[in-house]
């Protein structure tokens, strides 16, 4: 089996390290410049994890050139943040072959936008595109072969279109993460990209924690000590308003808690906050944050804006995203609704809530 | 002037201070408790003394204190009603019966008191000649320190105040002017609406609480609103909500003042051109402020009492006030409570029927 890892950060060097101690062929594609690292990886070709888990290997090459770096591949991992999926996609589509499999982790809609850019585009291939509903590891790049793995994730769900090569899809990335990381069958790429918790646990607790982020970000964590108790009551109504649009849409969404459980170790604790305070939380080190980061930038835009508009969509209200959208808006003076991830930028503005399943089930 | 009979309706902080201020002049004052008759009020009724401490230092006898409103009010030439505005209603219905022509009525603060009183009044039948006064706000801040002794924390150097009918402004004004003479001016506006909408609690008060929402839960205790809560970007944010009421009440035809204006205006006049750079500045009044709560009655009187009706008032003139709704939406969301349903609406200042014009004309 022959694996093309496009994307150079934090989880596109975890995956290649990954891959590599299964023995199978990983090529690393770099998108943007020809760093030290990546020229260094180039001639080594080697990439390691250490922390929560140790393990590594050999690269089959690491290249800047797309068509060498697909060339060959039966598994296209883009790995990258979800604001760079559409310059990619862009890069890939003229290279995708017939029977190639195309896994975007995490999914944030890919699916959707890349069928939609590669109709725009005149390409039609017999592909699948597979989506997982988070990275499986909070890791940070530690030297240029190496990635610390902070904490890995127990299981997490992953969804294919065309669904009737999900429990293939599934079986291999679980022989790769095998005593790692299992990966669970969803029903279809929606119930994949709705299931992203972001949408719960960033943007809210930034929005009502602006000004201590403000003041103090640099020692600031998000987690311990931005969810107080009653911001983690707040949170989970706007979790039940995501679980109310799954419901509508006839997928079976699993809410914010009992997914960090999943994620991270199984307890009896029955609120976020709590969670957050338990044994199995992940977040006690978690420190930094920004009034203008990526959990407003990326996630109010990305996250919450396509999942608000679906529900509209389907008839549905939900005052809670609507208000942290508006909110995010005005204070960064951006429309993120205008340029969030719409229905129009996922090609779904003229189908029907029915169409939209269908068509990445 | 010698002749003028005043009655304090209220036995709060405020209430008090204002009979100390009018006992100094050595006019006659009764002081109304509107509740029960505590041992500060049998005090109080015993030895009929009220004195003001700290930034100012005066006091004076009491003309009364009575818990009777009926005989407050009688041959009462002014009727200072100072009480939180949810008082309003309640206080108000107790003292229409005792209306009599030519009684002057001054709301400290103002809060729309006027359209409610004048609805009231209607609604009950009862029609008198009489002036309705507010004012933006209290002139002093100031907290009970004994039965009989309020401490002055800071006090105001001018603020603004409106009287209905317009032509009486100039009357009203002169008299709190020579009762407050040396300590705090009174600057005559154009009409009771201008009053409401100046009001600049409702920009200073909410948003800051809702985007420190966490901070506030955690060390409510210690925090300090305008000090921790007012950051550079905060202010900024602040500004912008005052810029959404400054449009509105130009579209009513209102002259407003900004909120940084108001406070320069209270507090003192330097160069500072933010909210938090005044907050930070040698005039604020703000560095000693330490105390919030997340169910603070900045948000709980604040948004349904003034930045509710302000928001209802922009959409009847066509305008969107997407910062006023935001903070309605926010509020109404963290607090469980439909803070427009709640709220001072239209209806309840019995303004909904009538043009935008009509409303300025009934308070000027």
């Amino acid at each position: 089996m022959k694996f093309a890892v496009l994307g150079s950060g934090n989880g596109a060097r975890a995956w290649c390290a990954q891959i590599a101690s299964k023995k199978h062929e990983v090529v690393m594609w770099e998108p943007l410049e020809e760093t030290e690292d990546f020229k260094k990886i180039r001639e080594e070709k080697e990439m390691f994890l250490e922390g929560d888990m140790n393990l590594g290997g050999k690269l089959a090459g690491a290249t800047m050139d797309i068509a060498e770096a697909m060339d060959g591949a039966e598994f296209l991992l883009v790995i990258v943040p979800s604001f760079a999926h559409e310059p990619i996609f862009r890069k890939m589509i003229p290279h995708l072959v017939d029977g190639q499999n195309v896994v975007v982790v995490p999914g944030n809609f890919a699916g959707f936008r890349l069928k939609k850019m590669m109709k725009e585009m005149g390409v039609e291939k017999d592909i699948t595109i597979s989506e997982t509903a988070s990275m499986p590891y909070a890791c940070r790049i530690d030297t240029y072969n190496t990635v610390m793995i902070f904490k890995r994730k127990f299981e997490m769900k992953m969804g294919t279109s065309p669904q009737s090569k999900n429990s293939e899809m599934c079986r291999i990335l679980n022989d790769i993460f095998e005593g790692y990381v299992k990966y669970l069958p969803a029903e279809n790429l929606l119930e994949v990209d709705l299931e992203n918790i972001n949408y719960t646990l960033h943007p809210f607790p930034v929005l009502l924690n602006y000004g201590e982020i403000e003041k103090n970000g640099k020692t600031y964590r998000h987690y311990m000590d931005g969810i107080t108790p009653i911001i983690s009551g707040k949170m989970k109504k706007l979790d039940d308003e995501r679980m109310a649009v799954g419901a509508k849409l006839g997928l079976k969404l699993q809410d914010c808690l009992s997914q960090l459980k999943m994620y991270y170790g199984q307890n009896d604790t029955d609120t976020i906050y709590d969670f957050v305070n338990s044994d199995q939380s992940p977040y006690k080190d978690l420190v930094g944050q920004s009034v203008t980061g990526r959990y407003l930038t990326e996630d109010v835009p990305g996250v919450i804006v396509p999942i608000l508009l679906l529900a509209e969509k389907a008839g549905m209200e939900l005052p809670v995203a609507k208000l942290a959208v508006e909110l995010a808006s005005f204070l960064h003076d951006v429309n993120y609704v205008e340029k969030g991830t719409t229905l129009e930028t996922l090609g779904l503005a003229d189908l029907t809530v029915e169409e939209i399943v269908k068509l990445v089930s | 002037m010698n002749n003028t009979k005043f009655t304090v309706l209220g036995s709060g902080n405020g209430a008090r201070a204002w009979c100390a201020q009018i006992a100094a002049k050595g006019l006659p004052v009764v002081m109304w408790e509107p509740l029960e008759a505590t041992e500060d009020y049998l005090k109080l009724k015993e030895e009929k003394e009220m004195y003001l401490e700290g930034d100012m230092n005066i006091g004076g006898k009491l003309a009364g204190v009575t818990m009777d409103i009926e005989e407050a009010m009688d041959g009462a030439d002014f009727l200072l009603v100072i009480v939180p505005s949810f008082a309003h209603k309640p206080i108000f219905k107790k003292m229409i019966p005792h209306l009599k022509d030519g009684q002057n009525i001054v709301v400290v603060p103002g809060n729309f008191a006027g359209f409610r009183l004048r609805k009231m009044m209607k609604e009950a039948g009862v029609e008198r000649n009489i002036t309705i006064s507010e004012m933006t706000t209290m002139p002093y801040a100031c907290r009970i320190r004994n039965y009989n002794t309020v401490t002055v924390y800071k006090k105001k150097f001018a603020l603004g105040m409106g009287t209905s009918p317009k032509e009486k402004n100039g009357y009203v004004t002169d008299v709190l002017n020579t009762v407050f003479a040396g300590y705090v001016e009174y600057l005559p506006s154009d009409n009771l609406l201008e009053i409401d909408l100046d009001n600049c609690n409702c920009i200073v008060h909410p948003l800051p609480v809702l985007l420190n929402y966490g901070e506030i839960e955690k060390n409510g205790d210690t925090y300090r609103h305008y000090i921790d809560g007012i950051t550079p970007l905060i202010s900024e944010q602040v500004m912008m909500m005052d810029e959404e009421r400054l449009v509105i009440g130009r579209k009513l035809g209102l002259e407003l003042h900004s909120c940084l204006s108001q406070l320069k205006m209270f507090y003192g006049q330097n160069d500072s051109e933010t909210l938090y750079d005044y907050v930070h500045s040698p005039d604020s009044p703000y560095f000693d402020l330490v105390g919030q709560s997340v169910d603070s009655r900045y948000i709980k009187e604040d948004v349904p009492g003034i930045v509710v009706p302000l928001m209802l008032l922009a959409k009847k003139a066509g305008m969107e006030a997407p910062i006023c709704e935001l903070v309605v939406k926010l509020a109404s969301q963290l607090h469980g409570v439909d803070y427009v349903a709640e709220g001072t609406n239209l209806e309840t200042l019995g303004i909904e029927d009538l043009s935008i014009e009509e409303i300025v004309k009934m308070v000027s």
